[in-house]
């Protein structure tokens, strides 16, 4: 990413200085009122803590409800204050306004790690308006400024654009990092094969991310109100379904144009139910029982039956799009959601993604708000599902290839980075040829940050039993007995290095000594002042109950260096039971 | 996109598992890591709180849901001090997650549904984590001296 983050300013910039951190608790309005949103409240925790922990002085500023530029009590921000204090366990003094004489003097009088809250920002017509004066008004609060508003970024405000002309550096929050850092993942260098899940409804707002995401994907499915006019293009019967038919001929030429570079499909099977009953029962209120539904194919659907969800075919399909995808985007519901056995699909396809690919290394990303909605409806445990956006509107335009206006704001200034401080690692490797040494020294690479590391092998032998202490009694059973040492440590030094030089990585020294494995192995970490040992052990190997080799713990119990367990997996031990480094 | 890039070695990033107690060694796992881990490499962070197992014994009596509320609290503040320290390290953690149960037990799961390739412990850690995980397990031993990053 070409933003600084926050934390890569250098801690001077921040420590006594005056923070200005813009953060969204902004939530749908609901039955109950309009509330604040907890799960983003949460996402800007980090940052929040992060500066308290600096000792800077974070003033926040954040907007909630539609107040129109006036002050709307019940939209004040106190609750807000009132949470975070809790749950940063440090109180967040909360003000009455946003700007003027109060505001000044209140941050005048602030500490190292205080932090304030600002009254709802919406409460002022400039801060919609991206108000240059209002925007000043903010900047004279703080030194740094910083955002962390993923959900707010598409919208221009004076908050988060303006603002960012008066105030450097102009850095990202941790939350909004996090979130640009997914799409690029997913959307600048996707693994493939990459596939595409792109549903809900508004045609016209998903054609132009259907048109961005075409030369990526490799699979497509288009799911949900979305599919119905793509039906409509290949001539299916599909019942009193709405189709867009002005969009029809894009539609068409759309598809067109997909056949050649992706494959796109659409929806087999649907749930329906009859129209009338349907709008009958929208017109109730939702009350009482859902309308009955049947299964029809794509293909298939009466005149008077409406589709309101797909069927299980259809999520039998997804479900093998997904079996062998390594990135997998989805967007936007595939049913009714909102009316319970019509949800079906959508959370089908969402436990999939919870139980078969976050598990995996398959790389997801689900975004857009009605989504967002659905699965948090489910009673899923959403932080399993690998990830989630925060941000709607913000995401649809990230997938459409569209720049965000607040984080365009933000400075991209590399010689405002503090470098990261590297140091060479000295890394011991004890190693005795066996299959979990090995195993170490091959995941040595990938399990620890070995750039620029020096690593000493030891191979620790037992002392020979025909000898008495030093004294051999007999001479050529001493020099045969060298000769084999010297062969036995020259192989495992060999495959070891093979297998580190396969990773890139070169040895600093290799080292054969005489003695108790667990000792000398401690004895050398100090000698060398290891910052790591990394030890090879069993998995679980059951009936043998061999679960951690001896001289493992007895390093573990008195290393004065972290130490590093590598395992290896069940299936790959052929030598269950050998003794391990 | 065509079919042949798709076999492309994938570029698959390390998960790696970082439990939480909440006490204050929690700080010098969440260094260990930082010094130690790729930069690249994907932080989970997951609060193990002890406590009836509720995914085990799912009628076991549920908490009420004040103390749920007052747990969740808790657990952000355990996951804010644990962000900052890594956001101080120039690193950001990939997803949080929070389960109840006997610690150790816990950490085995949530390591295997995730497929997590390394569990960082401190040496206060339950030490079943490091003779039962299937995955590799980086302690910071009682001996390690972390120096604390002030932050």
């Amino acid at each position: 990413m070409d933003k600084v983050v926050i934390n890569q300013l250098p801690v001077e910039k921040l420590r006594g200085r005056r923070v200005f951190v813009r953060i969204d608790v902004d939530s749908e309005p609901s039955s109950s009122g309009v509330l604040f949103d907890e799960s983003k409240l949460r996402s800007s925790l980090p940052t929040l803590e992060y500066l308290r922990g600096v000792g800077s002085r974070t003033v926040i500023g954040a907007s909630l409800g539609k107040p129109g530029g006036r002050v709307v009590e019940s939209l004040r921000l106190d609750p807000v204050a009132e949470r975070l204090s809790r749950m940063l366990g440090s109180p967040v003094r909360k003000l009455g306004e946003a700007i003027g004489r109060d505001p000044q003097g209140a941050v005048a009088g602030m500490r190292d790690g205080d932090l304030l809250l600002l009254e709802n920002l919406r409460f002022y017509p400039g801060e919609d308006a991206n108000d240059a004066d209002f925007a000043r008004e903010l900047a004279e609060l703080c030194d740094v400024y910083c955002n962390d508003a993923f959900a707010l970024a598409n919208l221009a405000l004076a908050s988060t654009v303006s603002i960012t002309r008066y105030v450097r550096p102009a850095a990202a929050g941790l939350a909004l990092a996090r979130e640009l850092m997914m799409f690029e993942a997913a959307l600048d260098q996707p693994d493939p094969p990459f596939v595409g899940l792109i549903a809900g409804a508004r045609l016209e707002e998903k054609l132009p991310i259907l048109e961005n995401l075409l030369p990526r994907l490799n699979r497509l499915f288009i799911g949900g109100a979305l599919a119905f006019t793509f039906l409509e293009a290949k001539r299916r019967d599909i019942g009193s379904a709405p189709v867009d038919k002005a969009l029809l001929p894009l539609v068409k030429d759309f598809l067109k144009k997909a056949e050649k570079e992706v494959e796109v499909i659409l929806p087999e099977d649907f749930i329906t139910v009859q129209v009338d009953e349907f709008r009958e029962y929208e017109k109730s209120g939702r009350i009482g029982p859902p309308p009955e539904w049947r299964l029809e194919l794509e293909n298939g659907i009466p005149p008077f039956y409406l589709p309101v969800d797909v069927g299980p075919a259809t999520v039998n399909r997804i479900k093998g799009l997904f079996e062998g995808a390594r990135t997998i985007l989805w967007n936007g519901p595939l049913g009714v959601w909102e009316i319970e056995p019509f949800g079906a699909a959508t959370r089908a396809v969402a436990l999939l993604i919870m139980e078969r690919v976050s598990p995996r290394r398959q790389r997801s990303l689900l975004c857009g708000d009605s989504l967002a909605r659905a699965i948090r409806s489910f009673n899923l445990p959403v932080e399993l599902i690998r990830h989630l956006t925060t941000g709607g509107e913000p995401a649809l335009q990230l997938l459409a290839g569209n720049p965000l206006p607040a984080v365009s704001a933000l400075d991209n200034e590399l010689d405002l980075v503090a470098p990261i401080e590297t140091r060479p690692r000295r890394i011991l490797l004890p190693v005795d040829g066996s299959e979990h040494s090995l195993e170490a020294a091959r995941k040595l690479g990938r399990l620890i940050d070995v750039e620029g590391a020096e690593i000493s092998l030891l191979h620790v032998q037992k002392p020979e039993a025909f000898a008495v202490g030093d004294v051999w009694i007999d001479q050529d059973a001493k020099h045969l007995h060298e000769i084999r040492r010297r062969r036995e440590a020259e192989r495992v030094f060999d495959i070891t290095n093979t297998s580190l030089a396969q990773q890139g990585l070169t040895v600093r020294q290799q080292l054969t000594v005489e003695g108790d494995p667990a000792s000398e192995i401690l004895r050398f970490a100090d000698e060398i002042g290891a910052d790591l040992i990394v030890m090879g052990s069993h998995g679980r190997t059951g009936v043998l109950r061999v679960l951690m080799g001896s001289v493992s713990r007895k390093v573990l119990d008195r290393a004065k260096c972290p130490v590093l367990i590598v395992r290896i997996p069940d299936r790959r031990m052929v030598e269950v039971g050998t003794l391990e480094t | 996109m065509i079919e042949t890039e798709m076999d492309v070695i994938p570029r698959e990033l390390p998960r790696i598992l970082i439990p939480l107690s909440g006490a204050d060694s929690d700080a010098s796992a969440l260094h260990v890591a930082a010094d130690m881990a790729p930069r690249d490499a994907e932080f989970f962070l997951l609060h193990a709180r002890s406590g009836p197992d509720e995914e085990r014994y799912p009628d076991f009596k549920r908490a009420s849901e004040a103390e749920r509320f007052e747990r969740g609290i808790e657990s952000e503040r355990i996951f804010a001090r644990a962000n900052a320290i890594l956001a101080s390290r120039g690193l950001i953690s990939a997803g949080q997650l929070v389960a109840q149960g006997a610690p150790a037990e816990i950490i085995l799961r949530v390591a295997n549904r995730m497929a997590a390739e390394l569990i960082v412990l401190t040496a206060s850690g339950p030490r079943r984590v490091i003779e039962h995980a299937t995955c590799s397990v980086l302690v910071a031993g009682p001996g390690v001296a972390v120096k604390l990053a002030k932050i």
